[in-house]
This record gives C-alpha cells, sequence and structure tokens, in this order.
C-alpha cells in the first residue's frame, strides 16, 4: 500500500486512539472504501482514527499563517500524472506538529523535511476547488514518528563511496525487525550527531540503532538523510533542544483554545485548551491564578495580544475527555470584560499570568 | 423645638419699658431687645472670662470688648465679634492658666453671637439707598432679550455672561450681584448678536447639513480612506456609527466633531438612531455636546430595535462659526481606555455581520444586547428657523428710509418702554434720538442708525438693572411699573410682558384683585417653569450637586445624566406640588415622587421605564418621599467619597428650618481612619469619638441626630442597610440612623424623623416663607421684615400651607409691595 512497508504497519498504530467497536459511518484508512471521507464540522474535535495519512515533503511554507505545501510520497493509489502535485494544505486550528520528538510550529521545520501527517477531507479544497485532503491535524518529522511509534533504524550496510547506508525498521531494544530493509543516501551534507557533539559519516557503524530526518523521498528513491542521530544522548539534545523553542514559542503566543461556553451575564469564558503542547504547561495555569485571553482566528493569529488582551481569574479547571486535537484541559475563567471574539466556538490564545504578554513581529499580527 | 430661642429669656420689664415710650419702628424695638439679651446673655461671661484682658484697664491684642459697638449691622464691629466667635468656640480663649468656662456655656455665648452675626449680615445686604439698582441674573438678562427681541441669547455659554455669585445659594441678590468691566463688555458683545439676529439686513439663507454614519467619522468606513471603495460597492449609506457606552462618535473619548454654522439662529437638529437596551440593565443615553460652548444641546435615553430606529428631534440656538460637538452614549460602561474601546478598521452594517473580535462585546450571540449601545444613521442641522419674515422684531421695531426721525422717536418710545420696564421719559427719547440722527448723519442707513440707538438702549444701566425709587423722594413702596418688573421677575425671571405693563400704565396692578389675577395668569403661563426651576435650585442649593464629583471607583454607576436626573427630581417634584396646588407637607414626606427611568434604577424602584419624569407613587420599603430623601439632597453635602452627616443637619437647618449653626472653629481635626487591626466603623462611630470634645458637642448635639437620620442613604442618595467602610477589619457595621432631637423627641430613622418635621409644619412653614420672600424680594430678610414674615406665615397656615396661595398672599402682601 505504501512506498515503505513499514508504514503500511504503524499506519494503524498512529491511529491507535480509534474506537474500533463499532464501524464508523465515514471511510478510514483501514476502513471501507465506498463510505465517503469524514467530514469535519466547524467548533467539533473530530473523531479519533477519523483521518487520512499522508507523508510527503514539505516543499513551502507559510509560517504565520500555518499554511504550506506538500510534496505527497508517491504510492500505488496515485496515478502517475497524480505524482509529486503539491498539495496545499491549512494546519487545523487544532492541529499540531512534532519535530525532533518534542511540540513545534511550523516555522521550526526546515523546507525539504519529510513528514507524517493526519489530513481531512475539504470538499472544496484542491486547485480544482472539487475537494481534497487540505485540513491537518498533525504533522510530524521523520525523528518524531518513529519515536512515537517507538522504532529505531538499524544499520546493516554502509557504503559510503556509493553514498548509500542499508537500514532496517527495529524496536528500541533492537528487536522486532522489519522484514525488509532500506536504502538511504548520505551525502557530505548529512548531519550526523554523537553524543552531544556533531560527528561524522565516518562514526557511523553498522550494527548502530539510530533515527533519521529525511528528504527527496519522492524523487531520488527511498530519500536522503539530511540528519542521523547515532545515540540517545544525541536524541535527546535534540528533543531537548526543541522542546526550548516550543516553551519559548508558547510564553510569546499564548496556548491555543476554543471557547465552549460564555455567561455573558456574568462574565465567565469557558475554553478548551488545543493539544499539541508539552504537558508540563499544564501546571502553568492554576486555580485563583491569572489568566489571559487574546482573540485569535482560525490560523491561531492574534490581533494585536500585547494590547488587546484580556486578564482575569481562573475559577476552574477540570480534566475533558482527550480526543485528536483536544488536550483534555479545560479552563473556566472571568476576564475583566468580554470581547466580541469571546464567542462559543471562536479561538483565544491563553496566557499564564507567568508569562509577559509581549508584543508581535508586524507580519504576525492581524490589527493594522 | 429644634433649638433654643433666645428671645425668650427677655424679661418682660424690657418689653413694657420699650413699649412705653409710645410708638417706635419695629427695629428700634428689636435694638434694644438685642441690647437687652446682650447684658443678660452675654456680659456675665465677658465680665467672668474675658474683661480681665481685654477690659477697660487692659487691651490684649488692641481688643477692648467693653465698649465694642454691639450694632451688629456694622461691618467694623461685626468683624471683631467674629474673631471672638472663632477664639471661644476654638477654646483659644479663654488662655489656659485663666478660669475656663463649661462648654455648654461657651457654647450658648457663641451661638447667640453668631445669630446676631447673620442678623447683621443680612441688615447690611438689604440696605437700601432712595433708589436701588439689583442686576439682572444672567439667565433673566436671556430671558429678557428673548421677551424682547424674539431671539435667544447665550448668556450662559463660555462666552456669555459671568457666572452669577450666590448668597446661600440665591443667586439674584442685588447687593451680591455686582457689574465687573467683563459684564460691561459682555452686555455689548450679547446686545450686537441679538439685534443682528433680530433685525437682519437681508433674509438668512438657510443650510441643511446633512452627516451620514460615513461622514461622522473615518472609523465608520474604517482604516484608511475606504469611502471611494464601499461607494464603488453601494456599501457607503449602509455602514452604521456604533457608539458604545463612554464613547464618542469619533472613536475616542474627548474627540469632537467639526460644525461650521453661516449665520447666528435657531437650528432644527434631527438624528437619526437605534437604541440597544439590556434585558434589565439601563437605555443607552444620546448627548450632544458643545464643547467650544460648554452646553448640552440635547440628550435622551434613546430605546428602538436595530432594524426599527427612530429620528429624534430638538432646537439649538447656537451661534455662527466653527463649533466643536461632542456626541455621545453617555450610558454606563467598562472603560474604553484599552484596546477593546477602540473603534475597528472594519465598517459596521449589522449585529448579524458583527464587528472587530477584539473590541467590547456588545451582543450576545442571540443578538441581545450586553451593554447599552447606539447605532447612528445619520444627523442633520437645518436652519436658521425663522417663525415669519419679516422677524417679530422688524416687524415692531423698523423705520422707513425717510423722514425718520419722527418714526424713529414712536419706535424708540416703544422700545425704552419695554425695556427699561418703565414709561420713557422725553429725555430718555431725544438722548436716543439724537444718537439716530448722528448715525444717519454719518451716512448710516436708517435701521443701522435705530439699531445703534438700540444697542445703547441695551447697554444702559436702566435695562440690566432693575431700578426701584427715585432720587426725588424716599419712597416706601413700588409704583406700579416697579411692581410688575417684580412680579415678573419673580414668576417668570424675565421683563413684564404686555398685560402686566398695560396695568402698570393705567396704575392699576396695585389693586389687590388686579394683581391676584395677573399672579393667577402668571401661574398658569408656562413661563412659570422658569420660577419652578429656578427657585428651588437656589432655595435648595442644588447647585452644589456634583461639585464635588463621587468617585468612579467607589460609585461607577455615578454619571452626568444621573446627576442631571436628581436635580430634575427635585424642581419636577417642585413643579407638580405648585401645578397641584399641593401643601407645603409634600416638601417634607409624601407618598410620591417624580421619577425618570435612569433615576429609578438608581432607587431600584421597578417598572418605571419612560425617560420623562413622571409622577411615581411610592411603597414604603422603597424609603423615599419628600425632598429630604432625595438623591440631590442626600448628594449635595458629600464629598465625593462618603456621606457627610455634619453637612447633612447642617442643610437640614439651614435650608428647611431655618436655623443654621454658627460655624465651626479653625481647628476641628480631621476624622482618622480605622486602623488595619481595629474592627470596621461607620461614620456615625467615628463621629461619636470626634465629638468627645466638650467645645463641639454642644453645637453637635444639634446638628449630628438630624444629619446621621439620613445615614441609610449613601454619599450618592442609595438606600443601604449597612455601611461599606474602606478601613478597618471585619464585615462592615450596619447602619444605625436612629437620634434624639434637643427637645427630647426620639426617632429611629429618617422615616421617622420626616415625621416629627411634619408635626413641627409650622416651623418650616415659616422658614419656606422666608426663603421664598428673599427670592422674590432679591434682598435677605431683615428684623424689620419680621412681623410681615410672621403673617405671611399665618395665612399660608390658614391656607393649609398650600403653596399657590402662598405665592399669592406674599405678592398681595405689603412685604411684597414695599421697598
Amino acid at each position: 500500500m505504501y512506498r515503505y512497508p513499514l508504514l503500511s504497519a504503524v499506519v494503524v498504530l498512529f491511529c491507535s486512539t480509534a474506537d474500533h467497536s463499532a464501524e464508523p459511518a465515514y471511510r478510514t484508512d483501514s476502513g471501507n472504501e465506498h463510505l465517503p471521507w469524514f467530514q469535519l464540522r466547524s467548533g467539533e474535535f473530530p473523531p479519533a482514527g477519523s483521518g487520512h495519512y499522508i507523508a510527503g515533503e514539505l516543499i513551502a511554507l507559510d509560517h504565520v499563517n500555518r499554511t504550506g505545501v506538500l510534496r505527497p510520497d508517491r504510492n500505488h493509489s496515485q496515478r502517475t500524472d497524480e505524482y509529486d502535485r503539491p498539495l496545499p494544505f491549512a494546519l487545523l486550528p487544532y492541529g499540531s506538529l512534532s519535530f525532533h520528538g518534542a511540540p513545534a510550529e511550523l516555522r521550526d521545520i526546515p523546507i525539504g523535511t519529510h513528514l507524517h501527517g493526519q489530513f481531512y477531507f475539504d470538499k472544496k479544497g484542491g486547485n480544482d476547488g472539487k475537494g481534497a485532503f487540505t485540513k491537518v491535524l498533525r504533522l510530524e518529522d521523520d525523528f518524531s514518528f518513529s519515536t512515537n511509534q517507538q522504532r529505531l533504524w538499524r544499520i546493516d550496510t554502509i557504503a559510503l563511496d556509493k553514498g548509500e547506508i542499508t537500514v532496517t525498521g527495529v524496536s528500541l531494544e533492537g528487536n522486532q525487525a522489519d522484514a525488509a530493509s532500506k536504502v538511504y543516501q548520505v551525502t557530505s551534507a548529512t548531519r550526523v550527531w554523537k553524543g552531544r557533539a556533531i560527528g561524522s559519516l565516518t562514526d557511523l557503524a553498522i550494527g548502530q540503532s539510530v533515527l533519521m530526518n529525511l528528504t527527496l523521498c519522492t524523487l531520488k528513491g527511498p530519500g536522503r538523510c539530511t540528519d542521523i542521530w547515532l545515540d540517545l544522548e544525541s536524541r535527546q539534545l535534540a528533543a531537548h533542544q526543541q522542546f526550548q523553542a516550543h516553551f519559548l514559542y508558547v510564553r510569546e503566543h499564548g496556548l491555543a483554545a476554543v471557547i465552549d461556553e460564555v455567561d455573558n451575564q456574568h462574565g465567565i469564558v469557558t475554553a478548551t485548551l488545543f493539544a499539541g503542547f508539552d504537558f508540563h504547561l499544564k501546571n502553568e495555569f492554576p486555580v485563583n491564578d491569572f489568566v489571559g485571553a487574546a482573540v485569535a482566528e482560525e490560523s491561531l493569529r492574534t490581533y494585536d495580544q500585547a494590547g488587546d488582551f484580556m486578564q482575569g481569574p481562573i475559577l476552574e479547571v477540570r480534566s475533558v475527555p482527550v480526543v485528536p486535537g483536544n488536550s483534555g484541559m479545560q479552563i473556566k475563567f472571568k476576564p475583566e470584560r468580554l470581547l466580541e471574539g469571546y464567542r462559543p466556538k471562536r479561538i483565544v490564545r491563553l496566557f499564564s499570568s507567568r508569562w509577559r504578554v509581549v508584543e508581535l513581529p508586524r507580519e504576525e499580527r492581524l490589527y493594522e | 423645638m429644634l433649638d433654643g430661642d433666645m428671645r425668650t429669656y427677655i424679661p418682660f420689664s424690657v418689653f413694657t419699658a420699650l413699649f412705653a415710650l409710645g410708638p417706635v419702628s419695629s427695629s428700634a424695638v428689636e435694638a434694644a431687645n438685642v441690647a437687652a439679651e446682650f447684658d443678660q446673655a452675654v456680659l456675665p461671661f465677658l465680665n467672668a472670662h474675658c474683661s480681665r484682658c481685654h477690659g477697660e484697664k487692659k487691651q490684649e491684642g488692641e481688643l477692648r470688648l467693653d465698649t465694642l459697638s454691639r450694632d451688629f449691622a456694622s461691618g467694623g464691629a461685626a468683624e471683631h465679634w467674629s474673631e471672638v466667635i472663632r477664639r471661644i468656640s476654638s477654646a483659644e480663649m479663654p488662655p489656659e492658666d485663666e478660669p475656663q468656662p463649661k462648654a455648654e456655656e461657651a457654647a450658648e455665648i457663641v451661638e447667640w453671637l453668631a445669630a446676631r452675626l447673620k442678623e447683621g449680615e443680612s441688615a447690611r445686604l438689604a440696605q437700601r439707598e432712595r433708589v436701588t439698582f439689583q442686576k439682572l441674573t444672567r439667565e433673566e438678562y436671556a430671558n429678557t432679550i428673548y421677551d424682547l427681541l424674539g431671539v435667544h441669547c447665550d448668556a450662559t455659554d463660555t462666552a456669555g455672561l459671568p457666572e452669577d455669585p450666590n448668597w446661600h445659594g440665591f443667586e439674584r441678590i442685588g447687593s451680591v450681584l455686582s457689574l465687573s468691566p467683563a459684564h460691561v463688555e459682555k452686555y455689548l458683545a450679547l446686545a450686537e448678536t441679538a439685534l443682528d439676529e433680530a433685525l437682519p439686513t437681508k433674509a438668512p439663507e438657510k443650510v441643511v447639513i446633512h452627516w451620514r454614519a460615513a461622514d461622522m467619522t473615518e472609523y465608520v468606513t474604517g482604516a484608511g480612506d475606504q469611502k471611494p471603495r464601499l461607494q464603488e460597492l453601494g456599501l457607503l449609506d449602509k455602514a452604521r456609527l456604533v457608539v458604545w457606552p463612554g464613547s464618542c462618535f469619533l472613536g475616542q473619548p474627548g474627540t469632537t466633531q467639526k460644525l461650521d454654522l453661516p449665520v447666528t439662529g435657531d437650528y432644527r437638529v434631527r438624528i437619526r438612531l437605534s437604541g440597544l437596551k439590556p434585558p434589565g440593565g439601563r437605555a443607552p443615553h444620546v448627548v450632544i455636546y458643545a464643547a467650544d460652548l460648554d452646553r448640552m444641546l440635547f440628550e435622551q435615553d434613546v430605546v428602538a430595535p436595530e432594524g426599527q430606529p427612530v429620528t429624534l428631534e430638538f432646537h439649538a440656538h447656537l451661534p455662527a462659526g466653527h463649533h466643536a460637538l461632542r456626541m455621545s452614549n453617555e450610558a454606563p460602561g467598562p472603560s474604553n481606555s484599552p484596546r477593546a474601546g477602540r473603534n475597528g478598521s472594519r465598517p459596521f452594517y449589522s449585529i448579524k455581520d458583527g464587528r472587530e473580535p477584539w473590541q467590547t462585546k456588545l451582543t450576545d450571540d442571540a443578538g441581545q444586547p450586553i451593554l447599552p449601545f447606539l447605532i447612528v444613521d445619520w444627523m442633520q442641522w437645518e436652519g436658521p428657523i425663522t417663525d415669519s419674515w419679516p422677524t417679530p422684531a422688524q416687524q415692531q421695531y423698523s423705520i422707513p428710509e425717510n423722514d425718520v426721525l419722527p418714526k424713529a422717536g414712536e419706535v424708540l418710545t416703544r422700545f425704552i418702554e419695554r425695556a427699561f420696564r418703565r414709561p420713557a421719559t422725553i429725555m430718555d427719547v431725544e438722548r436716543f434720538e439724537r444718537l439716530v440722527d448722528s448715525e444717519i448723519r454719518s451716512g448710516e442707513k436708517p435701521m443701522a442708525a435705530l439699531k445703534t440707538a438700540m444697542l445703547a438702549i441695551l447697554c444702559s444701566k436702566d435695562f440690566f438693572y432693575i431700578v426701584e425709587g427715585s432720587t426725588e423722594k424716599n419712597a416706601g413702596s413700588i409704583n406700579d411699573w416697579e411692581l410688575a418688573s417684580r412680579l415678573s421677575y419673580f414668576l417668570w425671571s424675565t421683563m413684564p410682558d404686555a398685560p402686566l405693563l398695560d396695568a402698570a400704565r393705567s396704575n392699576t396692578l396695585h389693586q389687590p384683585e388686579t394683581l391676584r389675577a395677573h399672579a393667577a395668569r402668571m401661574l398658569r403661563d408656562p413661563k412659570i417653569h422658569r420660577f419652578t426651576n429656578a427657585f428651588p435650585r437656589q432655595w435648595l442649593q442644588l447647585r452644589r450637586v456634583g461639585m464635588f464629583p463621587p468617585d468612579k471607583k467607589l460609585y461607577p454607576d455615578y454619571d452626568d445624566y444621573l446627576q442631571t436626573s436628581m436635580v430634575t427630581e427635585t424642581t419636577e417634584y417642585f413643579r407638580y406640588v405648585l401645578e397641584a396646588n399641593l401643601s407645603l407637607r409634600e416638601f417634607l414626606d409624601s407618598d410620591w415622587t417624580m421619577l425618570n427611568a435612569r433615576l429609578a434604577v438608581h432607587y431600584q424602584i421597578p417598572g418605571v421605564t419612560d425617560d420623562r419624569f413622571l409622577r411615581v407613587a411610592l411603597r414604603p420599603e422603597d424609603h423615599r418621599g419628600g425632598l429630604l430623601t432625595q438623591a440631590s439632597v442626600l448628594s449635595l453635602t458629600s464629598d465625593g467619597r462618603r456621606h457627610r452627616p455634619v453637612h447633612r443637619g447642617k442643610w437640614v437647618l439651614e435650608s428647611i428650618i431655618d436655623r443654621p449653626p454658627p460655624p465651626p472653629p479653625g481647628n476641628v481635626k480631621p476624622i482618622e481612619p480605622t486602623p488595619v487591626n481595629q474592627p470596621k466603623a461607620t461614620v456615625r462611630m467615628k463621629l461619636a469619638a470626634h465629638q468627645s470634645d466638650p467645645n463641639c458637642a454642644a453645637c453637635h448635639r444639634k446638628i449630628d441626630p438630624i444629619g446621621l437620620a439620613f445615614d441609610n442613604y449613601d454619599a450618592i442618595g442609595r438606600w443601604r442597610t449597612v455601611e461599606i467602610a474602606n478601613d478597618g477589619s471585619g464585615e462592615n457595621p450596619r447602619v444605625d440612623a436612629s437620634g434624639e432631637l434637643v427637645d427630647g423627641r426620639k426617632f429611629s430613622d429618617a422615616a421617622e424623623l420626616k415625621k416629627l418635621l411634619v408635626a413641627d409644619l409650622d416651623k418650616f412653614n415659616a422658614a419656606f416663607v422666608e426663603k421664598l420672600a428673599t427670592y422674590a424680594l432679591r434682598r435677605t430678610m431683615t428684623i424689620d421684615d419680621r412681623t410681615n414674615l410672621a403673617r405671611l406665615a399665618e395665612q399660608s397656615k390658614a391656607a393649609d400651607y398650600q403653596l399657590t396661595a402662598i405665592i399669592e398672599a406674599l405678592v398681595l402682601s405689603d412685604l411684597f409691595q414695599r421697598r
């Protein structure tokens, strides 16, 4: 089914939270092909397993508006004239990314990075307006994807003169090997990460369990390695760096949430935080502490958050069922005043009182 | 009895001795009374405590009291006695090393001297020369110009006349109203403007200035100049202007819209708008204010659905030139200082279409308003509006191009008689005729020459002064012309109308039946609203309402419209009592009041939705009724942060009972805040500690219980049972409004105090009659007036204290017709 034999196995895992107790009324990657794809509903999170897996290479991005273009990997379901046709996409408001095993923003992902994603069909999407998988719930680089699947690549052969290595997918313990091995290109531009330092291709050794990020997966065979992490320490360092970028971004941009309810009479707002942030940040919103809320659009852009956010005490923090896009954390707060954008199904960026709400660069602001 | 009456101490022998001397004037009798009282009440105190250092042998500080004049009407002696009061009441005198008087003893002396000083002051202010000149107030000046020329005069604008000084609230006391160089300059400018408008050289060209919402502010069409784009899309006329609370049409509070008017005149202003009122909340309140004139042009609550806007109309008299208008929604709402209170960059078409998401939320998801807001479509200024052409003044005061002087003489005679409110003398006419002649000789056209003479007349003292008396004889009473003016300025605050002048001309006005008929006619005339508006304001000192604006943090609901509504309740209440010919009792207690929706919200009285003031029946649980529990009266004594029981008590003694307490000593310590570690305390509790000083207690015993009776009302007149204390710790204390009058009668709250006051109605009757006479006669009442005032009070009582009867009795009294 897929160009990468591994993926056919892991797609099910990727959608592991799907409720298989009853046949869904929509088509899934492993379900009835005659049913229509799931259609997103405004203000609602989609059910688990309702998305469609697409992998490909990021060839363009607009990090401010959370949109981009993917060159999908070729697969057997495609006609040849569909090969490599660019797929414009937009991250759903509750859509999230992972890079180097940590939460990320589109701005963190280099052009050319090979990504794995969960997509939703938009009836009006695509260049011809006839519909396409343009709405993205989740995007991950190979590093994150493999990490989430608890898989590594075992180096079987090294042919630096040919610029190739042969690898086989294995578990973290080095067993449960894939049935088939893969050949990837390595070049003098391939970054090799060893411990807390940068290494070289000569540090590769047969039998090593590594993680890789890839590019040019479609055009040049199985793909070219941009980065290879040789050991656990190097992988932890990469994740740590990305976590720091994530924390910094969140503190400056807030956490996105959807408004569930507004009590206009008493000026109380209830909102559910979107998924995609590090769970440690949940501790930044204790009851009775203050929270700031800046109105955002579906792109998660705010107008002028430093000028228009409203603050107020957190009245209640409660857990709600976790579904794709939903963090499972709901906050009830009382801002100093209600804003027009504080309406059910609308989006806000929430700021812990421990963060300083800063002015964003002009290109990120919607306020003229 | 609310306080002691010193006259009861005068020995009978003094009276018999005085009357044995034969007929003497009442002032002579009073002077003898005062001397006797002084010897009995004050002299022993002075001998015991003062004379050793301020007597025959020794005059410390160059002050000798045994020879100090006891003529309290004399300014020099009054100053010295005033200083004596200050020193004794502040316990500076006698010095610590001298024998000390009892506090009650010192208080009695202070009170007696203060009462005599007040009488002396009144006598000085009421002193009459052969001819008295009493300047028109600026309100009277404007009314007189209108009735004389048929044009409005903006005398109360910032460019108009200076504010009139007042004496205990009364703004028309002749001896207080002085003439400054600024007045002369303004009289000239105002008269010139009025004459130009009344006698224009050509018919004024009418203008119509129409502002669409998009013309009022750039924010209607969004940031930048989007007008061409919206015009192209056919949307420009559909854009509407949202005005949320506190916001001005131009976006930021305090900004203004420029209006250019080519000529001075009356303008008809129309505005089409919707007013969205939250369920159970306040209505939006449109305010149109001319900042350059410091004049409120229009204000009104507006309730009209989004899809069914209403067109409001009003008239305003405006001078030619540029005006800075501020138009806003003065309903209370959140602050507009953060971003959320600003205009956005997208045009507003409908609630459904929505607004900027970062703006303050105005509606819920069903489109129901959360805050009161206006949606304005357009505004139009049209004018000048003229009732007729030629103007009424042109019809009365025109002269031909030829053979000017004979006709000018006729016109001037008529004009002078009306302007001076007396017959024009030959000298008057000749003086102004010469002016016309001189102008024509220097090349002016006849009408321009006549206008110059009319200008000179309007700048004459006989116009802006009410002149009474004659240099030739010391008349004891006024003539019919003076009576016409006195009556007209009393009830209408303007010049006499034609019937009054006719009666004066025929010398019949002073006849009781004629005078009664004119008074009755005037009470029925719409112009009586000037009296029902001005008299209660001055008597009750309502100009003090809002003098210390309430703290916005402590009283966020207080706004200008509430303040206006508070005062209007009182004036409308007075109007109703007069129109319905009710008793003075209604001023002390009643089961009704006059409310609009704004004030009803303030009083938490349900069911009042009209923006107009209407009679509303009160229930006991409303805790209102009469003047004393109206928000205007309750708030005029506050300092902006808290109620002031002592000031409330003093106000009641002064305005209702006419027994003002002596002035406080100069060294009164302020009330200290309650320490954080001590329980919260009411102002009453703090005052009790404050009054432990026996020097204070003697006076405060009379003042405080009356003021504390209104402790159930906060600084802006809201009912409460618990007093919010900002300092100290623990629960806010409950209000205790109980008290005891000096005569021993007890009450538990304001309602019971009001009943005690009603039981003492004759005291209020006497006080009211004196206040009314002060207003009518434009002077303070003196000892000489006591007999007449007492007679009037008796007449009032005989008529069951009906207000109309009291006014009629005053007009027909000797007092009213006496100089």
